[in-house]
């Protein structure tokens, strides 16, 4: 909303700068966005009296014109065919700025001009250029231009709240500053002068659907000329963001501006039968508004109708067929109120959204319908010339009922803890117009808010306007009493931060990637036919197309995002995700929502440095990922396998599936080169996908302490020749089932391929670790256990000792 | 007798200052102030002097003394550091990089909302979660947004079919809440919410922290202790808060809060419009249709709820100005936190 000053100080007489108001309003409820200046250009344009036109030596059609400014004369060179002595008109002085030009002084046929008299087409007023714009003559010479016009400069921009329709007009945000100031309020005149014969038995309204439209006041002007408004009018409404179009139109404008009432008027000779009849629309019924597109109804939307058919759709436009154009005379005003449910639903409807619909939804004031009627008809026999048909049509079948509320003093001061007095809680009401009657005892009251305010319902409602208008800030603030609260976070949240934790400290970057994706995603990763992740759950309205599904893995986000670094020159990724996926479920609304954790990496496993060779990301770095996070998280079941089927997007020879005790955890391997092409990711890149939702069902929740071995160990290494077939995991279980209750640790310390081995063997060195818990083991008892060990192993994978 | 002695005790202190060797230095301390020591012995044959002379010989000797023992220590310090620079390997250039792991970072809205949960779990507020993916009814209608209302269009929706949503805030987490557990409640809700929106300063997807206290005399004083301390808690003790009336359909009265510009410092810049205010979360008193929504008795109970955008805070906090940079994921981004 934006709300002129000049304006709202004809309504209230505030003595405040504009800063001033805007930091009043926002601190009361209307936020003020904006202060914006206008007209600043014509700051250098003034009032000049001309004293003298003398001819230009050089030019026939041009003058020497002796101008007074005030507390100077000068001459500037003038064309205007009207220029005459005694006029007074605006001057732009050097540096004033009219449109994008800047006036200069320049030499016209050899004779300086400081300066130039202008019309209102140079000022950018109106498109008028026929001569020098003309000025009161009675107008002191030498004063600005929109101070001797009593133009609007300074305009607030004021962002009002659904809420708030009242305040949707300089009448409404007057009504708050007298009540915030203490000041009177000034209503403008609106009972017209009348004369000729009345209204009554000229025209006629008719309402059929009183649930849509409870109001509808009318009245009749006969005899306007068409014409443009006059500049004050023009001003203040493109002060307020609207186009003049006529002196009709204008007022219809300038009333939906102040008052905030929105006005039609309506050709009357086009009106069938000079009636107005407020029914639904037909079934099918098309419409061509004012705006020369032809609609089709919804069934819901009120119509306005003469007794020919529909002439307006109801509260949002009028129609082609009845509007106001250069040839009329007689206008039927229409003031009216319709329901906000309606008007919101057609508008939307028809996706047409109107400074009157945006009004009538947010509700206006029902009881200032005619009010405004009058005023409208009172600005049109002023501005148009017309005669105010005597009296009003005022059909009202559901006339407003005051609510009344019970207001307890005692339950408005507990609500915003702040101690008030009677007065103070009253004193505020009453200033916004709620009329108080005592109620039944001292501490309560009944309050009847006045129409305009459709937002106050509930006695709440009232504590918000004591809240506001004794100033947010002026409430103390104090702590809440409460019990100490005993609730640890739950376990999944707090798990999630030790993932977060995990994945961080072993070097991981976290992205947050978004939760939409691309419908063709499962397409990128080769999903089958048949696989979950693709019942994606698909938007109605999405932004785009890239964005039109959610996901239902976190890895086209992540790989996106390691392309795209990649793209930027960061050359090491590691970046990981911890999110939800959404899974369309049959007959149910709500998708199931699992929680993921996955990881990108490219590029080296650490940055290149002086002191080490660089070791590019592996299998053997994703894999460690997977195991930090199983120490970090003392998950005892982990295990990692290869299985014939990978998912399409891992390389078959690098990847391995994680179970969790015996159920499937996610997988872990090197991007398919297939896949790893569709998202631009050159260079070799691993991934990890995990369930977290089965971290959080298996990790245990506490651990036990393991008691520190009081005897030394006996470490002996060996090292196996056997076939590249054989998983090393495979030899250590054996070895750890071996059953020697001595031999506590058995692990891979090497790994060996080339000369001299045979091509499809490799060695394995294996580090055992004995240890007895009541004394210290020797070599020599040592050996005997060891021997039966390494020989079945031989034994059991076909290895030989590597000398 | 006391000139022999100023002699001794010169020559001592010439010899020691030209030591050359922490060795030498030993030899001359026992030499001079050893148990035999030149010096000592002179001392010791204080007693022998007259009785008038004894004061001046003793002063002078004690005097000498000093002084040779502060030359002593001097030269052992001047010796060691000798010692030091000839130890001195050159070929070490302590101005390589050291040997370091990799560091990985968390993303600066997981920090942003630790920080900020952080401080409502010192205040006891529990912390709850509920869908993304949400029925209109927790999203808007039990939240005092029944269709048709305009309140809606303050909040453009992604629809996934009729009556279910993209949540465009966490708010449906109070509602479930409510609705499973009596009063008095203190909550807070992390997470993810959607709006219809992308521009220079939105995103279609962003985060937000809702928090909701509801008990028997829960008051707007209240409101304002908790969320002023969570402000001088995130910011600073001396950031100025304000709070300025506004709409939203669940709460009654509804407030925005703004701090004073932490870029600017009040003065105005273009962070703050040249305001010297930054909004940074929107509250108010729980609107008693919400209460009767969940089946709360509005008579019995009042209740404060907010809600903050994580990006919101996290931008302010660190000065970042392109909010799109969240959800880039640039690794030189992501590196900074």
């Amino acid at each position: 909303m934006l709300a002129p000053l000049k304006w709202l100080r004809e309504f209230v007489d505030f003595d405040l700068s504009a800063l001033e108001l805007a930091d009043l309003l926002t601190n009361h409820g209307l936020e003020v966005e904006a202060v914006n200046n206008r007209l600043a250009g014509l700051s250098r344009v003034i009032s000049a009296k001309v004293l003298a036109i003398d001819p230009h030596p050089n030019a026939d059609r041009l003058h020497l014109v002796t101008v007074d400014c005030g507390d100077r004369r000068q001459t500037v060179v003038c064309g205007a065919p009207n220029v005459c002595v005694g006029m007074v008109s605006p001057l732009a002085l050097v540096g004033a700025m009219l449109g994008e030009d800047q006036v200069k002084a320049v030499r016209i046929r050899g004779v300086e001009s400081q300066g130039m008299l202008c019309s209102e087409r140079d000022l950018g007023l109106s498109g008028d250029h026929s001569g020098l714009m003309v000025l009161d003559p009675a107008l002191a010479p030498g004063r600005t231009l929109a101070e001797a016009l009593n133009l609007e400069t300074e305009v607030l921009e004021i962002s009002v709240t659904p809420n708030r329709g009242d305040a949707l007009s300089i009448l409404g945000i007057a009504r708050e500053l007298a009540a915030l100031l203490g000041l009177p309020l000034t209503m403008p005149p609106c009972e017209p002068a009348e004369e000729g014969p009345p209204i009554e038995g000229q025209a006629a309204v008719e309402i059929i659907d009183s649930q849509g439209c409870p109001r509808y006041a009318a009245r009749l002007v006969r005899g306007v000329g068409i014409a443009p408004s006059p500049l004050w009018m023009r001003d203040r409404l493109e002060a307020c963001g609207v186009r003049p179009i006529n002196n009709v139109v204008d007022v219809t404008n300038y009333i939906l501006m102040e008052l905030g009432q929105p006005l039609h008027a309506f050709d009357f000779k086009r009106l069938a039968g000079g009636r107005i009849i407020v029914r639904r629309a037909r079934p099918g019924e098309m419409f061509t508004t004012l705006d020369g597109s032809q609609r089709q109804m919804p069934e819901e939307a009120l119509m306005i109708c003469d007794a020919a058919g529909s002439v307006a759709v109801a509260g949002i436009m009028g129609g082609l067929n009845s509007e106001v154009e250069e040839d009329t005379q007689n206008v039927l005003i229409e003031s009216a109120f319709f329901d906000p449910t309606s008007i919101r639903r057609t508008s939307k409807r028809l996706g047409l959204s109107t400074e009157a619909s945006y009004r009538f939804e947010r509700s206006i004031d029902i009881s200032g319908c005619a009010r405004a009627c009058g005023r409208a008809a009172l600005l049109m026999a002023a501005l148009a010339g017309g005669r105010v048909a005597p009296g009003i049509i005022d059909a009202y079948p559901r006339p407003f009922s005051p609510r009344r509320l019970e207001l307890s003093l005692r339950r408005t001061a507990a609500y915003l803890g702040l101690p008030l007095s009677k007065e103070q809680v009253l004193g505020p009401l009453e200033r916004l117009g709620v009329k108080i009657e005592p109620g039944p005892d001292q501490d309560r009251f009944l309050a009847e808010p006045p129409a305009a305010r459709t937002d106050l319902e509930r006695p709440v409602d009232l504590s918000e306007e004591v809240a506001r208008l004794v100033g947010y800030n002026n409430i103390p603030a104090s702590m809440p009493r409460a019990q100490i609260s005993a609730e640890a976070r739950p376990w999944p949240q707090r798990l999630r931060a030790r993932v977060r934790d995990a994945m961080a400290a072993q070097g991981l970057d976290e992205a947050i990637t978004y939760s939409f994706a691309h419908p063709a995603a499962p397409d990128w990763l080769g999903l089958a036919p048949d696989d979950p992740r693709r019942r994606v759950v698909k938007l109605l309205n999405p932004l785009s197309e890239e964005q039109s599904v959610l996901r239902s893995s976190l890895l086209p986000g992540l790989l996106t995002a390691a392309a795209r670094n990649l793209a930027y020159r960061v050359a090491d990724v590691a970046l990981f995700e911890v999110g939800k996926v959404f899974l369309a479920r049959q007959g149910e609304p709500l998708p199931a929502e699992p929680t993921r954790l996955a990881a990108v990496l490219s590029g080296l496993a650490q940055p290149a440095s002086w002191w080490a060779g660089e070791a590019p990301v592996s299998l053997a770095r994703i894999k460690g990922a997977a195991e930090y996070l199983a120490g970090a998280l003392d998950l005892a079941g982990l295990a990692f396998a290869t299985a014939p089927a990978a998912p399409p997007y891992l390389d078959p020879a690098e990847w391995c599936q994680l179970t969790l005790d015996g159920q499937v955890l996610g997988e872990l391997g090197r991007l398919a080169p297939a896949v790893a092409k569709a998202f631009d990711l050159e260079r070799p890149t691993y991934l990890l996908d995990l369930d977290f939702d089965l971290l959080a069902a298996q990790a245990p929740q506490g651990k036990r302490f393991q008691p520190l071995p009081r005897f030394p160990e006996v470490v002996r290494d060996v090292a196996l020749v056997l076939a590249e077939s054989v998983p090393a995991g495979l030899v250590l279980a054996a070895a750890r089932s071996h059953g020697d209750p001595w031999l506590k640790a058995a692990e891979v310390f090497d790994l060996y391929r080339g000369q001299p081995l045979a091509k499809g063997q490799k060695s394995l060195g294996l580090r055992l670790t004995y240890r007895a818990e009541d004394r210290t083991l020797t070599e020599e008892e040592v050996t005997p256990g060891y021997q039966a060990l390494v020989q079945e192993l031989c034994r059991a994978f076909k290895a030989t000792l590597r000398t | 007798m006391l000139e022999e002695l100023k002699a001794t005790g010169q020559a001592a202190l010439e010899q020691v200052r030209a030591a050359a060797s922490e060795q030498e230095l030993e030899e001359l301390r026992v030499r001079y102030l050893g148990r035999k020591g030149l010096l000592t012995q002179m001392l010791r044959a204080t007693g022998s002097l007259p009785p008038d002379q004894r004061p001046a010989f003793g002063q002078s000797a004690n005097q000498i003394k000093k002084e040779l023992d502060q030359a002593l220590a001097e030269a052992q310090e001047r010796l060691r550091a000798q010692a030091a620079r000839a130890a001195f390997r050159p070929g070490v250039d302590a101005t390589l990089p050291g040997v370091q792991p990799r560091r990985g970072h968390l993303h600066p809205i997981t920090q942003t909302e630790r920080l900020i949960l952080a401080v409502f779990t010192r205040m006891g507020f529990a912390v709850v979660e509920s869908p993304e993916v949400e029925l209109d009814w927790y999203c808007f209608e039990a939240l005092n947004m029944p269709p048709d209302h305009p309140a809606r269009d303050m909040q453009d929706t992604f629809y996934v079919q009729e009556g279910v949503v993209l949540r465009t805030h966490t708010s449906p987490v109070q509602v479930r809440t409510m609705e499973s557990t009596p009063p008095p409640l203190r909550i807070v809700c992390p997470g993810k919410a959607f709006r219809r929106d992308s521009d220079a300063t939105h995103t279609p997807m962003f985060h937000q922290v809702e928090g909701l206290m509801v008990g028997p005399d829960v008051s707007f004083a209240h409101l304002k202790g908790v969320l002023i301390s969570f402000v001088h808690q995130v910011f600073s003790p001396q950031v100025p808060v304000r709070f300025r009336p506004s709409f939203f359909p669940f709460t009654e009265p509804s407030a925005e809060v703004d701090i004073g510009c932490v870029v600017c410092g009040g003065d105005g810049c273009r962070v703050c419009s040249h305001t010297g205010w930054l909004e940074i979360l929107g509250s108010g008193m729980v609107d008693p249709n919400v209460f009767i929504n969940v089946g709360y008795d509005p008579d019995q109970v009042t209740g404060f709820a907010f809600g903050m955008g994580i990006e919101r805070i996290a931008m302010l906090k660190w000065g970042i100005d392109d909010l799109r940079m969240f959800y880039d994921n640039d690794l030189r981004f992501l590196r900074q936190f």
